[in-house]
Order: structure tokens, then sequence, then C-alpha cells
């Protein structure tokens, strides 16, 4: 990207919307698909993520030049979602998984905010990204498309193929293996 | 990736775990390894990346969701300025004819604004009054009738009214109570649909995104016709005319402070709508209460589907609201609520309805009941 932090917090600052319809277009889907994992609620999640982009549209006149916009976003993200597990913990629906999510979020934090700003979210590594899920064996591609795109849970697939379980997750494993391996220069 | 001495075992630990795979014992444990170094930790969140990237729509630029956005900020911004600007429009001649009673929270918007008529070119003032969703407003118009007004409605008549004319446009709902005056009929004109009136009350249902007009009797006559269209219908008490597919135009204001009143989607519907042929069916014995209660801050429902019962909510406790499943939005539901905070009136609901609900800030989802 030719565009400096700088320069788009300056974009924002002068109250450039084209600004921020480029930061939603190139951090929308993550931010949701990050929120989505977390509170497995998909309106929640797309909510949490309009609240980040009006927040920062709000307080762009306090934006920190230093700061990757989208590490700001990020953070937004981050701590309704923490908030929200925090809730959910409190109350009587209070289950395991929330609080295993919420440890996993909160060790994970640091590192994802640094790979939200590096280079990995570029024009570049979007391309590298696309290409490797191309060039993954069928049946795997398959399979993980269907897991990632269809939301079907693991023995919905199983089913579908005619496999077992394992094998869904086998490939599965597989195909984040490569991909992986494939975007290890962006990470 | 100590204590693993296999890589694959971990990563399939993880792309179970990520797959939703994984018993909570099993997270548990991955969670352990994560913290046990900061390579693990990076290494984990990597794969984390890979999954969440993988999982974004494939769509490029999803245009609905940025409009959603920009009329949030828009919405937010509007809530800053509009404290402003009220307070410079209250200060308007507001003595004299119009005295105002604010029934709910919520903010009521009254102003004046000029309208040049193109053919004369003479200056007419006219009164437009804004009652937000969430409020509610009773209000004595200058020839002493009483007009109550829904939430999300707006009202307009002009300097002359009471003198010349008695002539109201409404969009949304209101209970008018009228003034006997012989000599000057009282007209509601809601969309194409005048509703003529000497001295009696009357409700009149008119929301955009209904797509109809209705009009219920309670005491008196009144006379409902098509502007331009001799054919009248004459409603005796405890009547209620419906005219379906009845457009309905927003007022040519070019004040996009009346912007909010859109909020109830009807984006798609309308050209569909245009081409339909209207309808007109006359109800007796109408439960009058029921159609009354709004005004006195009531919610009755008879076998209501969710989906317009939603619509009431919405515009009475200005909120909108979804559904998980669509099948929901056809499910009938009966029962009254007086006047009573939000989430006490979904526990009830909840309570006979087989649906469950989650608030977020201003919006809710309706589900399907848990088993």
């Amino acid at each position: 990207m030719g565009i400096s932090n700088k320069e788009i917090v300056d974009g924002l600052k002068a109250g450039k919307t084209e600004m921020l319809r480029d930061l939603f277009g190139q951090f929308n889907g993550l931010l949701v698909a990050y929120a989505k994992d977390t509170v497995k609620n998909p309106l929640l999640a797309e909510d949490f993520v309009q609240d980040a982009f009006c927040t920062l549209w709000e307080s762009r006149q306090k934006l920190n030049p230093e700061l990757p916009v989208q590490s700001y976003l990020y953070r937004v993200v981050h701590s309704r979602c923490v908030d929200f597990l925090r809730k959910q913990q409190a109350q009587a629906n209070y289950s395991q998984f929330s609080q295993i999510r919420f440890n996993e979020l909160t060790s994970t934090h640091q590192y994802f905010d640094h790979l939200i700003i590096s280079q990995i979210t570029a024009k570049e590594a979007n391309d590298k990204f696309l290409d490797s899920i191309r060039e993954l064996p069928e049946q795997t591609r398959e399979i993980f498309q269907l897991s990632r795109n269809s939301e079907l849970t693991n023995p919905e697939i199983a089913e579908k193929f005619g496999i077992s379980v394992k094998s869904v997750e086998y490939h599965i494993t597989k195909a984040l293996q490569f991909l992986r391996k494939a975007m290890e220069d962006f990470f | 990736m100590e204590n693993y001495s296999d890589i694959e075992t971990i990563d399939y630990l993880i792309g179970r775990y990520l797959s939703g795979g994984c018993s909570a014992s099993e997270s548990e444990q991955l969670i352990t390894w994560i913290n046990t170094s900061d390579e693990n930790r990076r290494y984990f969140t990597q794969y984390k990346f890979i999954w969440l990237k993988s999982g974004v729509e494939n769509v490029k630029f999803s245009g609905n969701k940025w409009e959603r956005l920009l009329i949030r900020i828009e919405q937010n911004e509007n809530k800053s300025s509009q404290r402003d600007k009220d307070k410079i429009r209250r200060i308007f001649r507001l003595s004299g004819y119009a005295a105002l009673i604010l029934l709910l929270l919520g903010m009521v918007s009254l102003y004046f604004y000029f309208s040049k008529s193109q053919n004369t070119g003479k200056q007419l003032t006219e009164n437009v009054i804004n009652v937000p969703y969430g409020s509610k407003l009773l209000l004595t118009l200058p020839d002493n009738s009483k007009v109550w007004i829904n939430s999300g409605s707006r009202l307009v008549y002009d300097n002359k009214f009471g003198i010349d004319n008695r002539n109201i446009r409404i969009l949304g709902e209101a209970y008018f109570d009228v003034a006997k005056n012989p000599d000057l009929p009282f007209v509601v004109h809601a969309g194409e649909i005048d509703i003529r009136a000497l001295g009696t009350a009357f409700n009149v249902k008119a929301y955009p995104e209904d797509h109809k007009v209705e009009a219920t009797l309670v005491h008196g006559s009144i006379e409902v016709k098509k502007q331009g269209e001799r054919k009248q219908i004459l409603l005796k008490p405890r009547e209620k005319v419906t005219i379906i597919n009845s457009e309905l135009k927003q007022f040519s204001i070019e004040d996009e402070k009346l912007e909010p009143l859109k909020k109830i989607e009807t984006k798609g519907v309308k050209e569909t709508v245009k081409k339909l042929k209207e309808e007109v069916t006359i109800d007796k014995k109408i439960n009058i209460e029921k159609e009354t209660a709004w005004k006195d801050g009531k919610l009755i429902f008879e076998s209501e589907p969710l989906e317009s019962l939603s619509k009431a909510i919405m515009r009475k406790y200005d909120v909108t609201i979804e559904f998980s499943n669509i099948k929901l939005k056809n499910y009938k539901f009966s029962g009254t609520f007086r006047d009573m905070p939000l989430e006490q009136l979904l526990d009830a609901m909840k309570f006979s309805a087989p649906i469950d609900y989650e608030i977020k800030e201003k919006r809710i989802l309706i589900m399907d009941k848990l088993k």
C-alpha cells in the first residue's frame, strides 16, 4: 500500500469519508471474522465492528498518527469482545468455552495486534493468500472452503462427503498448515 | 513447541480447536500450551490469523454494510447537533396558539419553515411537528382540537389553520379529537386519502412503511375519500376503513432533519407496491380501546403477527428489531402491555411465545427459544 498511516490519519481528520471507506473495505471482513469467532453471534459481531468504525470516525481529530488506524479498530473490537465474554461469564449462561475463548483471546491479543499492523494485511499478502488457497489439493480445498464459507460443522461436512469427522479435521489441519507455510514471509 | 515432540500433533490440535472439534479439556490443554512460551503464542496466532482470513467473505466490498455504517455515523452526528438546533427552534413563536405537553422522554421538534408557492410566489408558513421514535405528543391545535401524535410521526399545518382552513397533513399515526366548527371542515390528508370531519374523534394510521391508511372512528362521523375522486366512504362509530397499497409519499421538505423518520426500511418494496391495486376494506365493531391504546401508552395485540407487532415496538421504544428466523415473523401473538420498560415487555412475550431475544444497545434480535 502506497499510502502511509499519517496520510490516512490526515485524510480522516480532513473529513474524507473515502479514507474511511477504504479502511472499511480492507478491514471490515477480517474484524468481523475475529469478533464472530469470539462471540459466536454474527449480528453482535458486526455490531462491534460497526461500532469500532463509528468510534474511529467520531474521534478522528484525536487520532495519534503514530498508531496504525487498523490497530485502533482492532483494539476497539477486541475490547468489545473481551467485555462480552466477561459479561457472559458473570451471568448464568456461563460456559467453560467462554472462559476458554477469553483466555485464548487475552493471550493472543498482543501478537494479533502485531499481525494486523504488519504488512500481512496489504495487497501482496492478500494476493498470495488467495493464490495459495487455489494451490491446495482439490478435496482439501473443498472441505476447507466448506468449513470456512458455509459455516458447516465438521460432522456435517463429514456426512456430506461420506468420510469420518477425523478425516475432515485432517483436511482442515492440512489446509491451515499449507497456508501458514505459504504466508511465512509475511508473518 | 516444547512438550510436543511431534509438530503434527499440535497442528492437529489447533486445527480441531479452530474448527470447533475440541472438547473443553482438550481446549484447555491447548491454551496451556499456548501460554507456555512466546514462540507458542506466536505460532498459534498465525494459525488463528489464517483461519480468520480464510473465513472472510469473498465479496470484495459489501456496499450494504458500508451504507449501514454511514447511516449510523449520520445518526450519531445528528444526535449531537440536534440538541443545539432544537434550542434555536424552540425560541420560535411557540406562543399563543399551540400548547405542547411532552408525554414521554425524547425530543420533539416543532418548527416553522417557509415554502414559496411556485404559482403565486406568496409566502406560506407551515408548522411541522416531528415526533421521533420513542416519543409521543399531545397537542392542542389553534382551533382547540386536540391531537395525540404517535412515535415516528410528522404533522404539518399552515399558519392559516383555524382561520381559513383546518387542513392537516400526516405521516404516521395520530388520534384527533376535533372541536366543533360547522363552517370549517377539519380535513386530514394522509397521502392521497382525505379524511373529512366536523365534530368528532378518530384515529388515523398512515406510516409509509405499512403501505396503507387506516381510519377508525370513535364517535361522530367522518368521510373518507381519495383525492380527485368523488366516491366517498362514510364511517359510522366503531368502524374502521383500511386502504391497502395507498401511496404515502414523504412530504417534500428539503430539511434533512426530517430524515430519521425514514428509519424503518421501505426500500425495495416500494417499486412493487406502486403497481399493486388499492384495496379498500371496512371493518365494523372495531375494538376502539385497542386501536387507540397507544395514546395511553398501552400496546394491545390480538393475534397479531410478530412482524407487525415488532413495528409498533420499534416505534414506541425507538429500537430496531430483527428476526433470526423468517418463520417467526408470522407467529401470532396476543397480549396487552401497559407502559413498561422494553426488557420487561420482551420478557413477558418470551414467556408465552416460543421466542428468545438478545438486546444490543438499540438492536434486538428475536430468535427461536432454545429447547
